[in-house]
């Protein structure tokens, strides 16, 4: 499968103006995938100061790795991956702090218990908060593999390399999120035609 | 309940949420504060790498044939074999490997030769390194 929203060629060049060493070419990159990216980090995370902090870490850490980048394979699931595993990074961090400190250890009932809700501010329409909602509610892993699958494009096999899993175990968590989203979204109240934009 | 393609592409479609303002002029000062990263794609042949296996396959090779080779006439006499056989299972006979004077030191030397040829590509291995993310 594709990426959603395939790489730009604007986005080509960038990547060989930075190689070449022009700084100021990241630019382009860091417009076309920080919303991206930053969604996806909010998702692991499920906390919106978390996120930006593991978007702009995944940002420089890309910068810092063009060089290692394969241009013959698409860019977004490369960055993915990164952003991906600065975000499980950063959920293990937490968790230790959390627990050290004695309190939340549980960094996904902490979100959930959270009473302002970061959504409300980053998405406007409330169909499509509707819908991040149901995501968020998913199960870690499940809404970890949603994510780089639906959003990102990665293959199962790759979801599974970052996830550190088998290739069977991310066919099961997307079967089960999808069970899970079909329910949470599937009712007479909650029709999804107001999202068939 | 909502069929599978219909969800498939909700989710796909599902927009991305907005970035402070500042978001992206943050990331470009880390960036300008960052040193010049490699701008050339990392090879994996490594022209240093490829010369220390070479030098330690020749190493290896040459210590192999030296010591091959001091002995190669006397494996090639009718009988040999069984020289061989004879010396391992009766303990006795003519030794099958002679090595005395010249001929020890120069089989020392290939065994030397040969062994620096090993080490060199065993530490030739500790330098292999490569990012998953590549």
């Amino acid at each position: 499968m594709n990426a959603p929203d395939r790489d730009a060629p604007a986005v080509a060049d960038a990547i060989r103006a930075v190689r070449a060493g022009d700084r100021d070419a990241f630019g382009v990159i860091v417009a076309h995938y920080q919303r991206r990216m930053f969604g996806l980090a909010l998702m692991m995370t499920r906390d919106a100061t978390g996120a930006e902090e593991v978007a702009q870490d995944a940002l420089v850490r890309v910068y810092q790795r063009l060089h290692l980048y394969d241009a013959r394979r698409p860019f977004s699931p490369w960055i993915a991956t990164i952003t991906a595993r600065l975000a499980q990074n950063w959920l293990v961090k937490r968790s230790r702090v959390t627990r050290h400190e004695g309190h939340e250890i549980d960094p996904d009932r902490h979100a959930a218990d959270d009473d302002a809700d970061p959504l409300d501010d980053l998405i406007a329409d409330e169909e499509d908060r509707r819908l991040w909602r149901a995501v968020r509610a998913l199960p870690s892993g499940q809404r970890t593999a949603v994510m780089l699958h639906y959003r990102q494009g990665l293959l199962v096999r790759d979801i599974a390399s970052t996830l550190g899993v088998t290739s069977g175990t991310v066919k099961t968590l997307l079967f089960r999120a999808r069970q899970r989203l079909r329910h949470a979204l599937g009712g007479p109240s909650a029709d999804m035609q107001g999202t068939s934009r | 309940m909502m069929n599978t393609d219909r969800l498939d592409a909700a989710l796909r479609r599902m927009p991305e949420p907005t970035l402070p303002s500042s978001f992206e002029a943050t990331v470009m000062a880390r960036i300008a504060r960052l040193p010049e990263p490699a701008q050339t794609p990392r090879s994996s042949h490594h022209p240093a790498r490829a010369g220390r296996s070479a030098v330690a396959w020749v190493l290896a090779v040459a210590g192999l044939l030296l010591v091959a080779g001091l002995n190669a006439s006397a494996w090639l006499q009718p009988g040999a074999v069984s020289d061989l056989a004879a010396v391992r299972l009766m303990r006795g006979g003519t030794p099958w490997l002679s090595a005395g004077g010249i001929n020890a030191v120069l089989m020392a030397l290939g065994l030397l030769l040969y062994s620096a040829g090993l080490f060199r590509q065993a530490s030739g291995g500790r330098v292999r390194t490569r990012s998953r993310l590549s």
